[in-house]
């Protein structure tokens, strides 16, 4: 019984142990509000995870359904429909929509004291030959212009092709640290340690 | 006479010995020294650039306006306006585009919205959007975008457009203090006259109104001043046709003016539209001082003794009426401290300080100056035969001989001119104090007819209990309210959060017809999509960053402050139905004030007016000590007075803060002749009354007439300032002093007659 106790309690503390495990062994390379000025929606940073290059989006906003719609919009216009990774830019879209439902529904059932803010945090990896989009649903502490998180839960996993992470992990950092094309494979390259 | 009597008359006789014989040196030399420190101080007055000190003290206005500035901002903002029959096609557009893009660039300039920078909210596949209402580069197949952006945001159009799409509108906001406003001005001006001189525009705007009410008094003050001496002079020469007569008042009149404006300028207050009037005034009253003084000099021709005795005993016989005379002005004047207005109160301290200090001066200087002349030869002058002689020899016999159809003559004409008084309306209108020919006086009317409002009353709106104001109640019912303001005559348009949240719940519905959303969850959104806006500034110009505080703009065309006081009433009446109990509506801003103030003036005047009244008669009662003189002083320094009241009315001049110090300066000067008059009288009088009034009248009858000629023309040179008040000021209050001479050499002796035929009945 008491065995059980203990496995039951380990299970328990398991994603949160892996969590500050996984935190321990990240190296934050660059950090940026989202946007650049206040009031501030979320924040972007680039990350080394051991090999992996991680570009992480962290969202804590009350309109998070217009932050979706810019996302929609900016991949629609980084991978029209003829190019290759348009595929996977409409998967990412669409899994995203479904995770910020996730979020709202969540939100919305357990509607503490008024707070509006969603959260949803989004990573592209790159692992070399092995890469993918995860979307999360974190617990975020905001701390002046930074955003901490807490706690993350696995919403889904996306593999997709290196080609469109890498490209789109570069426009991130283009868009959200206002670099020219080169300067962001610069810096993509310091999160790769090369 | 009794023993204090005595006891001052032998101390003034013992100071006009000494001042028309070894303190008269002295005397020179401290006037002089004086005088050359007070200039060193007069020369370094400061102009207001502001109009501050056009506003009252008032602690809950203040509060409020405090309060208001702080949550939203300011609300000066310049418009400028550009016409052109192509406003609306790509080349007009370009114009304003380009006058747009280079007063933004102005140092100061904090933001400019135009047609050519203006958003409006659209729906997109991603949500509302905010799209340039001119799409950039302009070219003509963007315009009919343009126009049904137009068409879409009436609102927007409004602001930016007239209605017949000719002239737009520029709205530029400026940072800093009214000086640092003032230079921005001068920037913008300069390139409308380098970049844009092709082009018909017009500018307007309190920040504008500043810095010309500013610009007025500099020229005023280099106008009227030189202009005032001169009228002064050739009216001396005319008068007494003699250098010193001319040299004399007009050196007591310019020191009297260095002391009082080196005090003003050491007190550390900078002169405003209405102390402006400081120097004009206190020349015309020290002037009328020395005409005095210099008069009774005259009337020692031929006489037989010692001339500096007989110099000092002239002076002695007038030291007590003139002092009278001083007190009663600077009470008149005094009584403007009851005023809410800054500027009003320092021209009352200051003008009776001036002529106390006149006064001083008038006595230290013209004895002294007096004595080193010869005694003036017996002869002809103007005033002495002649033309006027006649003139008072019909006044004095018709008030000896017709005492009563005297009296009821000129009580009629008061009682009749009473009747004007219901026509005076009080009104105070920032924009028509300047001539109409003034430009910004024009600009504004035309800006005012071309988008049908140039004022803004703005409103504070809160919740009673502190809560935000985000719920659907609270955006339906000013929504409510709005729309029955803007049915208010002279409303043009209002303008609040509601008409961004009916933009943005179009656009996220992608709906055809703006309103607000029909639920609260909806509303929040929008609340929600406000809070990260790109453009925060906009926004807390309209709502708090906590959103408790709200923004309501009214509109209004370039009315008086009488209708707009009658508009804010029906405001506050509509919320007080519309809103309920549980909000607060606030009336505040700028112009706000103006209005406020504005309509505190007639309870300013009617105690003013009681004050100096008061106080003015009692000092009259001091220096006779008999109330039936006292009671016979009444009507001939009232009936003037009404006279003027009745002229206000029936030429349909407002009650202004210009207009409004006319009975409390007036009620102060009328008084000093019948001062005069009365001394003059007393020492006439040796029991029979009709020979006392001849001979009074043909005494004093030359001085008084001289003076309230002086005061007349003196004051009427202020009929040249660039404002209006001043103008109706000058000219009225100069007016006013002819009725005063006309009704002390009518009204007082006939009832001195009168009265005595009463008296003898009895």
């Amino acid at each position: 019984m008491k065995k059980m106790l203990l496995l039951l309690m380990i299970s328990l503390l398991l994603p949160e142990l892996s969590f500050a495990a996984q935190g321990a062994s990240e190296l934050l390379i660059r950090r940026v509000p989202a946007p650049a000025e206040p009031p501030y929606q979320g924040e972007v940073r680039l990350l080394r995870r051991g090999s992996a290059q991680v570009v992480q989006t962290l969202f804590k906003t009350k309109v998070m359904n217009h932050v979706i719609a810019a996302i929609q919009k900016k991949e629609l216009r980084a991978w029209p429909q003829d190019r290759e990774g348009s595929a996977d830019s409409r998967r990412y879209t669409e899994e995203l929509v479904q995770a910020y439902h996730t979020v709202r529904i969540r939100a919305k059932d357990r509607q503490d004291a008024g707070d509006r803010h969603l959260q949803l945090m989004i990573e592209f990896v790159n692992e070399g030959e092995r890469c993918y989009v995860a979307l999360y649903a974190p617990t975020l502490a905001q701390e002046g212009d930074r955003l901490v998180p807490q706690k993350k839960e696995l919403l889904k996993k996306l593999p997709m092709s290196p080609n469109y992470v890498q490209k789109n992990m570069q426009l991130i950092l283009q868009d959200s640290f206002k670099l020219d094309a080169g300067k962001a494979k610069e810096l993509l390259q310091q999160g790769a340690g090369n | 006479m009794n023993e204090l009597q005595k006891k001052a008359s032998a101390a003034t006789e013992r100071l006009f010995l000494g001042l028309v014989g070894r303190w008269r040196w002295p005397s020179l030399f401290i006037i002089l020294i004086v005088t050359l420190v007070m200039l060193f101080f007069a020369l370094r007055v400061q102009i207001e650039s502001g109009n501050a000190s056009m506003v009252s003290a008032n602690r809950e206005l203040q509060v409020n306006y405090e309060l208001f500035r702080k949550t939203f901002g300011n609300d000066e903002t310049l418009l400028l306006a550009i016409t052109r029959p192509d406003l609306l096609r790509p080349e007009g557009l370009k114009v304003v585009d380009r006058m747009t893009e280079e007063i933004s660039r102005i140092k100061g300039v904090t933001r400019v919205l135009s047609l050519t920078n203006a958003v409006h909210l659209v729906s997109t596949d991603f949500g509302s959007e905010a799209v340039a209402v001119v799409a950039k580069p302009i070219t003509e197949k963007d315009l009919p975008n343009t126009a049904l952006a137009l068409e879409r945001n009436p609102e927007l159009s409004q602001l930016l457009l007239s209605k017949d799409g000719r002239t737009g509108i520029l709205l530029i906001d400026l940072a800093g203090d009214a000086v640092q406003q003032g230079g921005c001005i001068s920037a913008i001006e300069a390139l409308l006259a380098s970049r844009f001189s092709d082009q018909d525009v017009h500018l307007t705007g309190i920040p504008l109104l500043k810095l010309t009410v500013s610009r007025f008094i500099q020229r005023d003050q280099q106008v009227i001043i030189p202009f005032s001496v001169a009228t002064l002079g050739v009216l001396l020469l005319l008068m007494f046709r003699r250098l010193s007569g001319l040299l004399l008042p007009l050196a007591a009149m310019a020191i009297s003016l260095c002391w009082t404006l080196g005090l003003y300028s050491l007190s550390g207050y900078p002169l405003n539209t209405i102390t402006a009037l400081l120097p004009p005034v206190l020349m015309v009253i020290s002037i009328a001082t020395t005409v005095h003084l210099y008069s009774g000099w005259l009337q020692l021709s031929g006489r037989p003794g010692e001339p500096k005795a007989l110099l000092a005993k002239e002076m002695q016989e007038l030291f007590l009426p003139c002092l009278f005379t001083a007190i009663t002005t600077a009470l008149g004047l005094i009584s403007l401290l009851v005023s809410d207005v800054p500027a009003v109160r320092l021209f009352g301290a200051f003008s009776a300080v001036g002529v106390m200090l006149s006064f001083v001066v008038n006595i230290l200087l013209v004895p002294a100056v007096l004595s080193f002349l010869p005694m003036p030869p017996a002869g002809r002058r103007l005033y002495d035969t002649g033309a006027l002689r006649r003139v008072l020899r019909f006044t004095a016999e018709l008030t000896v001989d017709s005492p009563r159809l005297v009296l009821i003559s000129l009580l009629s004409l008061g009682l009749l001119a009473l009747s004007g008084l219901g026509r005076i309306e009080n009104n105070t209108d920032l924009v028509r104090f300047l001539k109409p020919c003034a430009t910004l006086h024009r600009d504004t009317m035309m800006i005012d007819e071309a988008v049908g409002g140039v004022n803004r009353v703005e409103f504070m709106l809160t919740r009673k209990d502190g809560k935000a104001l985000t719920g659907l109640k609270d955006m339906t019912r000013l929504s409510t309210l709005q729309a029955s303001v803007d049915k208010l005559q002279n409303v043009s348009g209002s303008f609040s959060i509601v008409s961004i949240l009916r933009q943005l719940n179009r656009a996220e519905k992608k709906q055809e017809e703006l309103s607000l959303p029909d639920n609260g969850e909806d509303l929040l959104n929008l609340f929600d999509l406000l809070e990260v806006a790109p453009d925060q500034e906009i926004l807390r110009k309209l709502i708090s960053a906590d959103f408790t505080e709200l923004r309501l703009s009214v509109r209004t065309r370039a009315i008086g402050t009488s209708d707009t006081a009658e508009m804010v009433s029906r405001i506050e009446q509509a919320a007080a139905r519309q809103l309920g109990a549980e909000y607060t509506l606030t009336p505040t801003g700028e112009y706000y004030q103006v209005v406020t103030d504005s309509n505190r003036l007639v309870a300013n005047v009617i105690s003013s007016f009681t004050l100096s009244l008061g106080t003015v008669f009692m000092a009259i009662f001091i220096l006779f000590r008999s109330f039936k003189l006292l009671a016979l002083a009444l009507a001939p320094n009232l009936i003037p007075l009404a006279w003027t009241a009745g002229l206000i009315g029936y030429l349909g001049i407002d009650l202004s803060t210009g207009t409004a110090m006319i009975a409390s300066v007036a009620i102060g000067l009328t008084v000093d002749s019948t001062i005069h008059y009365l001394s003059r009288y007393q020492r006439e009088f040796q029991g029979d009354c009709r020979e006392a009034v001849l001979r009074t009248t043909m005494a004093t009858g030359r001085a008084l007439t001289v003076a309230a000629l002086v005061l007349f023309f003196g004051f009427s040179v202020g009929g040249l300032s660039s404002f209006l008040p001043t103008i109706y000021f000058s000219v009225l209050t100069g007016i006013t002093m002819l009725g005063a001479a006309v009704c002390v050499l009518l009204v007082l002796p006939a009832s001195l007659v009168l009265c005595d035929g009463w008296e003898k009945g009895a």
